[in-house]
C-alpha cells in the first residue's frame, strides 16, 4: 500500500502492524486499490460489509481466509517432478471494539503433518499430527486514545516486513512469520504522523510445552515515513530460552536479530521492499539474512515481482562453515500475483534456492 | 454506461467470485486428508528402529526450522549423492540408510551408519557425545479433549458456514 501513500497499517487492518483481519476501510480499499479495476466496475461499492451484504454491528468485525496451495517440485538432479496440493489455510477472524476495549482472535483448521516445521506451534490440541484446531492470534486490548493500542495475548511478533510468505528466509530465520511464529506477551503499538512503532515483551508461546522451550525477551520495530512513498525502519529482537527448539539445543540459548527495513515506491507502478538483519545466537558465529523485492504493477491488480534473498544463519562455533550456516546461500523468487476481484487473489511463484529442487507454487486465496 | 450493462457486469463478477470460491472449496476438500510436506518422510526413516535418531532436522539442515535450501550439512550431501531428494519417500530413505556402507560424511574414521546407531552427529568430526533431543510438544489442550473427530466437525461446519454466506449473497 506504500505506492498509494498509505504508510500505516491500522487504518485497514485490525492488527496495528498489519495482517489478518480487515477493517471496513480495508475491505473497501481491497476493491478500490488492490483489485483489478475492470472498466465497467460500478462506482459505488458495498464492500465495507461482510461478504458485501451482511451488516455487522459497529463493535464487531468478522473476517477469514481460505487458501489452497499446490507445489510442483521440478525435476532436479535425477529426481522426478512431484506435485502436491493441500489446503494451506482455513481461518476465521473476529475483532471487537467497544469504547476503549479491543479484542481479536483467529481460529482455524489444519491437518498437521508429522514433524512439520509449520503449523504445529499454533495448534490448540496436544497431538503430534493430524486434524487440529489452530489459533494463530488471540488478544485483549486497550486503546486509551487514537493511535495507541496496548494488547495482551498471542500476537504476531513486531519485527520486519509483514509479508505473507512465511517460508521466506527473513521470516523463517528470525521466527517472525504470521503462519505460526506468534508468541504470547504484552505489546504496545503507536502510530502518529510519520512514525509508527510496536514493542512487545515476549513471555513465550504457551501453545508449546514445557516451559523450558518457551522464549522470553522482546521484539519491536520503529518506522519513519521520510516521504509519502518512502519508509525506513529499525527492528530488534532478543529472546532467551532454557532449551532451543530452533537450534536443537538442550542448553540455555539466546537468539538475537537486529536490522533495517525499507519500503519505497519510486512510481505508483513500482515498489521496492528491502529487509536485512544480523543474526546472533549462543555458541554460533554471527549470521545474516536479507530480502530485496521489486514489485511492478503494470495494471491495477496485477503484480510481477522479483525477490532475491540471502541467508547465513551462522555456523556453530568449532564447526566448519557450511552453505547457509557460515557461508551465504541465496534464493530467487519470480512472482505473478493477481487480484482479479475484491477478496480474491491468485499467486504463482517460481522459487529457486541453492542446492534445492526448483519449485513452482500456486496459491488461490479468498479473504474477507 | 447503461444501468443494464452495469448490472450484467456485476452479475458476471459475482459469478466469477462464486466459481473461484467453489474451486477453492472443492480443491481444499480434496486435498484435506493429506498435506504434501516431503522432508518429514525422510525424518521418519531415521527416527525408526534401529537408528531411533533423537535429534531433529539438524541431521541434514543447518537449523531445526528445516526450510528449503538449508539441507546443506555433510550428511545431507551424502544422502543426496545416493539419490535422495525432498520428494523421496520414507521407504527410499530407509533403503539408502541400509546401503550407506562405509560412507563417512565428516571424515573422522567412524562411518555414518555407526554414528547414527551410536546417536553421535555424523556431521561433526570426532563427535563422542550422543545427540540429546529437546523434548517438547505442541498444543495447549490435552489430546483427550481434542479427539480426531472434533476438528473434522469444525472443518465441515466452516465449509457449511461459508457456503451459506455465499448463497446469502
Amino acid at each position: 500500500m506504500i505506492r498509494h501513500g498509505y504508510g500505516e497499517c491500522a487504518a485497514c487492518h485490525t492488527d496495528p502492524s498489519g495482517g489478518e483481519g480487515l477493517t471496513q476501510m480495508g475491505r473497501v480499499q481491497s476493491e478500490l486499490l488492490l483489485s483489478q479495476a475492470w472498466s465497467s466496475r460500478p462506482e459505488l461499492t458495498s464492500n465495507a460489509k461482510t461478504l458485501s451484504s451482511l451488516d455487522e454491528p459497529d463493535w464487531l468485525r468478522l473476517g477469514g481466509s481460505i487458501r489452497g496451495m499446490s507445489i510442483l517440485d521440478l525435476p532436479h538432479g535425477g529426481a522426478p517432478a512431484d506435485l502436491t496440493a493441500f489446503p494451506m489455510q482455513l481461518d476465521v477472524y473476529s475483532s471487537v471494539s467497544i469504547g476503549q476495549f479491543r479484542a481479536g482472535a483467529s481460529v482455524g483448521y489444519a491437518d498437521v503433518p508429522l514433524a512439520s516445521p509449520h503449523l504445529r506451534a499454533a495448534q490448540v490440541f496436544q497431538k503430534e499430527s493430524g486434524p487440529n484446531m489452530i489459533s494463530r492470534s488471540h488478544w485483549l486490548g486497550w486503546a486509551p486514545s487514537d493511535g495507541w493500542l496496548l494488547r495482551a495475548g498471542r500476537l504476531n511478533l513486531p519485527y520486519g516486513l509483514r509479508i505473507s510468505e512465511h517460508v521466506q528466509w527473513v521470516r523463517d530465520a528470525t521466527k517472525t512469520d504470521r503462519e505460526s511464529d506468534q508468541q504470547h506477551g504484552l505489546a504496545l503499538a503507536h502510530s502518529y504522523a510519520r512514525w509508527r512503532w510496536e514493542l512487545m515483551g515476549v513471555l513465550g508461546n504457551f501453545q508449546i510445552q514445557p516451559d523450558a522451550v518457551r522464549e522470553r525477551g522482546y521484539a519491536g520495530y520503529l518506522e519513519y515515513r521520510v516521504l509519502g512513498e518512502l519508509a525506513v525502519g529499525l527492528q530488534s529482537e532478543v529472546l532467551h530460552s532454557k532449551e532451543s527448539i530452533q537450534f536443537g539445543r538442550t542448553e540455555p540459548t539466546t537468539r538475537q536479530a537486529h536490522g533495517l527495513t525499507l519500503r519505497y515506491a519510486p512510481t505508483t507502478s513500482v515498489v521496492l521492499l528491502a529487509e536485512g538483519s544480523m543474526l546472533a545466537a549462543t555458541d554460533r558465529n554471527l549470521g545474516h539474512v536479507a530480502l530485496l523485492t521489486a514489485d511492478y504493477e503494470p495494471v491495477q491488480g496485477l503484480h510481477l515481482a522479483l525477490s532475491e534473498e540471502m541467508l547465513d544463519s551462522g555456523n556453530p562455533k568449532g564447526q566448519a562453515p557450511l552453505v547457509g550456516a557460515g557461508k551465504t546461500t541465496t534464493g530467487s523468487w519470480l512472482t505473478l500475483h493477481w487480484f482479479p476481484v475484491a477478496h480474491w487473489d491468485l499467486q504463482v511463484d517460481f522459487v529457486s534456492r541453492y542446492s534445492t529442487t526448483p519449485t513452482v507454487q500456486a496459491q488461490l486465496h479468498y479473504y474477507l | 454506461m447503461t444501468m443494464n450493462s452495469t448490472r450484467t457486469t456485476s452479475t458476471r463478477l459475482l459469478s466469477l467470485r462464486r466459481t473461484l470460491l467453489t474451486l477453492v472449496l472443492v480443491g481444499g476438500s480434496l486435498g484435506a486428508p493429506k498435506i504434501g510436506h516431503a522432508t518429514p518422510l525422510l525424518w521418519a526413516a531415521v527416527q525408526a528402529a534401529p537408528y531411533e535418531w533423537a535429534g531433529g532436522c539438524t541431521l541434514c539442515h543447518t537449523d531445526n526450522i528445516g526450510s528449503k535450501g538449508t539441507a546443506n550439512r555433510p550428511f545431507a550431501k551424502t544422502i543426496k549423492k545416493h539419490g535422495i531428494s525432498a520428494s523421496s519417500s520414507t521407504a527410499e530413505m530407509t533403503k539408502v540408510l541400509e546401503e550407506l556402507g562405509d560412507e563417512d560424511s565428516d571424515d573422522d574414521g567412524v562411518s555414518d551408519l555407526e554414528e547414527l546407531l551410536k546417536h553421535t552427529d555424523p556431521n561433526v568430526a570426532g563427535a563422542t557425545k550422543a545427540v540429546r533431543a529437546v523434548e517438547y510438544r505442541y498444543g495447549c489442550v490435552p489430546t483427550a479433549i481434542g479427539s480426531d473427530s472434533a476438528p473434522n466437525w469444525l472443518w465441515g461446519l466452516a465449509l457449511l458456514g461459508v457456503l451459506c454466506l455465499a448463497r446469502h449473497r
